[in-house]
């Protein structure tokens, strides 16, 4: 029985626009996030998905109910740096991320922010990039680095703080196939191997397949949530919700309409296969 | 365009690379000081074989020390023409037609000039030993003492820091910009300087919106690493002064107490 | 031929320690009324490549011909063939600078010497192709514009030209799905119905697949395969190699394929794949 990391009741939030009207983005949510969980949060554009993620870190507050990161509310002010140290957050344009003219200061940035003795920086530091790969690349310039390396400096710098949960914002969005499986692996080995709650917002959704759950937004709200097998086998019609439905569990449907006995849980290429050719 | 060396810092390991650049930050302004105090042409050859000897010091290629020089060059020149023509008295050297180029002309031609030539050689000489990030550090510190009167030492650090972390992006982002507008047509190299300052408006306004939404990524991203301004902030590299500093301080100072005393 | 590259090879910053060999020794043709796809990685020279296909870029040696014309020999009007080829960047939307969607729009053919009443009739056209609606879009700024719209602007403003040729440069890049789609559609109908050759310039194989009738493949700077779709993505080691992968579903055929079964390897979407695979398990070949 795993702890509940990140507690989300009733959460509403409005956007105040330029003309003084409010849009909600956000609408009477509730979530419970478990320690060690990899979550994919999926929707169309304007579901809310990116508000969310703002909100549990602290970086925006609820009009109306409460977040709760590990016992600390986001609500009161005083809790929003214990917050932004268990929530660490990477965002979609891995340049707009990066603060320092060398790689290793980009990743001491968040620990000089913390006030880390000097002598720890140093070592966290190298772990960091140890972790993500980059350690050749410690005095770099960072301009100098592909997308795929940006990013990856983006989550080497949010680990340094050790984190219990890394909320990625369509973190592969800008990247070609090479930086997207670089980032995306990294991603998981951080989720297995040290356990660290995984929240990762995408619109790509061959990504969504490998959570642990996957849940899908709507205007606001959560339409569907569950595993990914549930969620893209065809019981949920995610058309109407706005989404592309990923080509495998596509094709599986179509094969069952006309016919075919194919299994609920297929999601991958090879499943598929397997089925087919026995 | 990226062939600029970031303020033309070249890495390396001589004694002056290795000060501490809030001592480099003082003792330019010592040495900048010394230069105004100076009132003879010896004492310009003193202060010249001084930085001299420091610059072979340092290793660095002569061409580098040039390029340094050539953004001034136009104004050094400038100057010396200006003084040649138009500064009057003493002995008239040369008449042609209304125009003349007489001694003190010559004089204070030469005198400004080689002050110019001189402090900017001092600045090249500190900017091309010192990386950005120490500069940064240096004015950070020096301006702490200043924070009690308002003067924000650490926002201004963090700026200088961000700002050279941008420079290469947003120059390439700049050069996007052109060669897309150009792909709709757009000139941006015929027509009198008017003309082109109007049409660099398809350059600039992106690049600027693009900057400003640059920045508003970054602050939330810093918000979002616990960035709360320069309270309770560590850092990775402590500035630690050592004797090789305090020697060179002392030096600098020295050499201005002389130039005082000795009116060179 | 519409567009020949003859052994172009581009250097950036040639002699300096930034040098970059961007392009080595690249030949190819482009027929008019092609849909050409342009793939690889970031930094394999793509980019590169196309910026010289309107003189944007001059080679550092190589030729350029366009129309049986060497570009850089005579004096050609490097405007107004950005009018006849015109390319659209990446991230077009960060190029929007006017006060209003008109004015933007109308910036190109502006430049080509366009005024007045045939002004207004090409921003129109622009507008309609990307299914913006000239009353509602025309007077607003830019700026207050969704990151869609403004991409959709951009594009109109490339139209407006009435090029002949269209190159884009990762178009679909940080797009949604259902906004892809939207605009797949919109660059087919383009180059069915308008005639337009297109250049479509990605890493991302499913958006090519089906549109592409030929493709070119780079990899550090050369040109490593061209052909039909079907053929390159029988080399599913050498793309995954260098960086690229296959549509999703063609590699499905390929192992369905591999495991004996007699099966069409040359499909692309989701109803031929269904299509292929009942028809294989009817004829009951194994």
């Amino acid at each position: 029985m795993r702890s509940v990391l990140l507690d989300l009741k009733d959460v509403t939030f409005d956007y105040i626009l330029e003309n003084k009207q409010s849009l909600r983005a956000v609408n009477d949510l509730s979530l419970q996030v478990e320690e060690g969980e990899y979550i994919a949060l999926i929707g169309p554009n304007g579901s809310g998905k990116s508000t969310l993620a703002r909100l549990l870190n602290a970086l925006l507050i609820p009009l109306f109910g409460e977040i709760q990161v590990d016992g600390f509310a986001t609500r009161v002010e005083e809790h929003r740096w214990e917050i932004r140290r268990r929530v660490g957050m990477v965002f979609q344009n891995p340049d707009n991320q990066i603060v320092a003219t060398t790689v290793q200061e980009d990743v001491a940035f968040g620990l000089e922010n913390l006030g880390v003795e000097t002598s720890e920086i140093l070592q966290r530091i190298t772990e960091s990039l140890n972790r993500v790969g980059l350690s050749a690349y410690a005095e770099h310039a960072p301009h100098l680095l592909s997308g795929g390396q940006k990013q990856r400096l983006a989550i080497a710098g949010v680990i340094a703080m050790r984190p219990r949960c890394l909320v990625l914002d369509e973190p592969t969005a800008m990247l070609d196939p090479r930086g997207r499986k670089e980032v995306l692996d990294t991603i998981h080995s951080m989720n297995r191997q040290e356990n660290i709650t995984v929240v990762h917002i995408t619109h790509f959704m061959e990504e969504a397949l490998q959570a642990d759950r996957v849940i899908v937004m709507h205007r606001g709200e959560i339409a569907a949530m569950g595993k990914p097998e549930t969620i893209f086998n065809g019981s949920i019609d995610l058309h109407l919700l706005g989404l592309e439905v990923p080509p495998i569990p596509r094709l599986a449907e179509m094969l069952r309409a006309e016919g075919l006995t194919i299994p609920k849980g297929i999601l991958d290429t090879d499943d598929l296969v397997s089925y087919l050719c026995s | 365009m990226r062939s600029l060396t970031l303020g033309h810092y070249l890495p390396g390991n001589s004694l002056l690379h290795r000060m501490d650049p809030r001592v480099k930050l003082v003792s330019l302004l010592v040495l900048i000081i010394a230069l105004f105090v100076i009132e003879t042409f010896l004492g310009f050859m003193l202060f010249g074989s001084f930085i001299f000897m420091i610059f072979l010091s340092t290793r660095l290629p002569w061409r580098y020390f040039f390029r340094g020089l050539r953004p001034v060059f136009l104004i050094v020149l400038i100057t010396l023409i200006l003084h040649f023509l138009f500064t009057k008295g003493g002995q008239v050297y040369v008449r042609w037609g209304p125009l003349t180029v007489e001694e003190a002309g010559i004089y204070l031609g030469s005198f400004m000039t080689l002050r110019l030539v001189l402090l900017v050689t001092t600045t090249v000489m500190i900017t091309l030993t010192t990386s950005p990030i120490a500069f940064a550090d240096g004015i950070e510190y020096l301006l702490r003492p200043f924070r009690r009167m308002g003067v924000p030492g650490h926002e201004i650090a963090m700026m200088m820091t961000i700002a050279l972390r941008f420079i290469p992006t947003l120059m390439e982002e700049g050069d996007k910009i052109r060669k897309a507008q150009m792909a709709r047509g757009a000139d941006f190299e015929t027509g009198n300087i008017f003309r082109r300052a109007r049409n660099l408006v398809p350059l600039l306004v992106p690049l600027f919106v693009s900057a400003f939404r640059r920045a508003d990524e970054l602050a939330v991203a810093m918000e979002a690493r616990c960035y709360r301004g320069g309270q309770g902030r560590t850092r990775l590299r402590e500035l630690q002064a050592r004797p090789l500093d305090y020697y060179g301080l002392t030096t600098v100072t020295a050499i201005l107490v002389f130039i005082i005393l000795t009116g060179v | 031929m519409f567009i020949e590259v003859k052994n172009l090879t581009h250097v950036y910053m040639p002699g300096t320690p930034f040098q970059v060999n961007a392009l080595t020794d690249v030949s190819l043709d482009i027929e008019r009324g092609e849909f050409i796809g342009v793939i690889g990685e970031t930094g394999s020279g793509k980019s590169t490549l196309v910026q010289h296909l309107n003189g944007l870029l001059k080679p550092t040696s190589g030729e350029i011909w366009i129309e049986g014309n060497n570009l850089w020999s005579s004096k050609t009007d490097l405007r107004r063939l950005r009018s006849r080829i015109a390319l659209l960047f990446q991230y077009p939307e960060h190029q929007l600078f006017e006060e209003t969607v008109f004015k933007d729009v109308a910036f190109g053919p502006r430049n080509m010497g366009v005024e007045g009443r045939e002004l207004e009739e090409r921003v129109r056209y622009g507008l309609e192709w990307v299914e913006l609606d000239y009353h509602t879009y025309s007077q607003r700024s830019p700026f207050s514009l969704s990151g869609g719209e403004k991409r959709r602007v951009a594009m109109a403003g490339i139209l407006s030209m009435y090029p002949e040729a269209i190159i884009l440069d990762e178009p679909t890049a940080s797009m949604d799905p259902v906004s892809r789609k939207h605009f797949l559609a919109r660059i087919k109908r383009l180059h069915q119905e308008g005639k337009v050759t297109v250049i479509f310039v990605t890493h991302n194989m499913e958006d090519i697949a089906l549109l592409a009738e030929r493709l070119f493949v780079f990899a550090s700077g050369r040109l490593v395969l061209q052909g039909q779709p079907a053929e390159i993505f029988q080399s599913k080691e050498t793309l995954e190699a260098i960086g690229l992968g296959i549509p999703v579903l063609t590699d499905l055929m390929q192992k369905i394929c591999r495991k004996g079964k007699t099966i069409r390897t040359d499909i692309f979407s989701v109803e031929d794949a269904c299509r292929e695979i009942i028809r294989s398990r009817r004829e009951g070949v194994g």
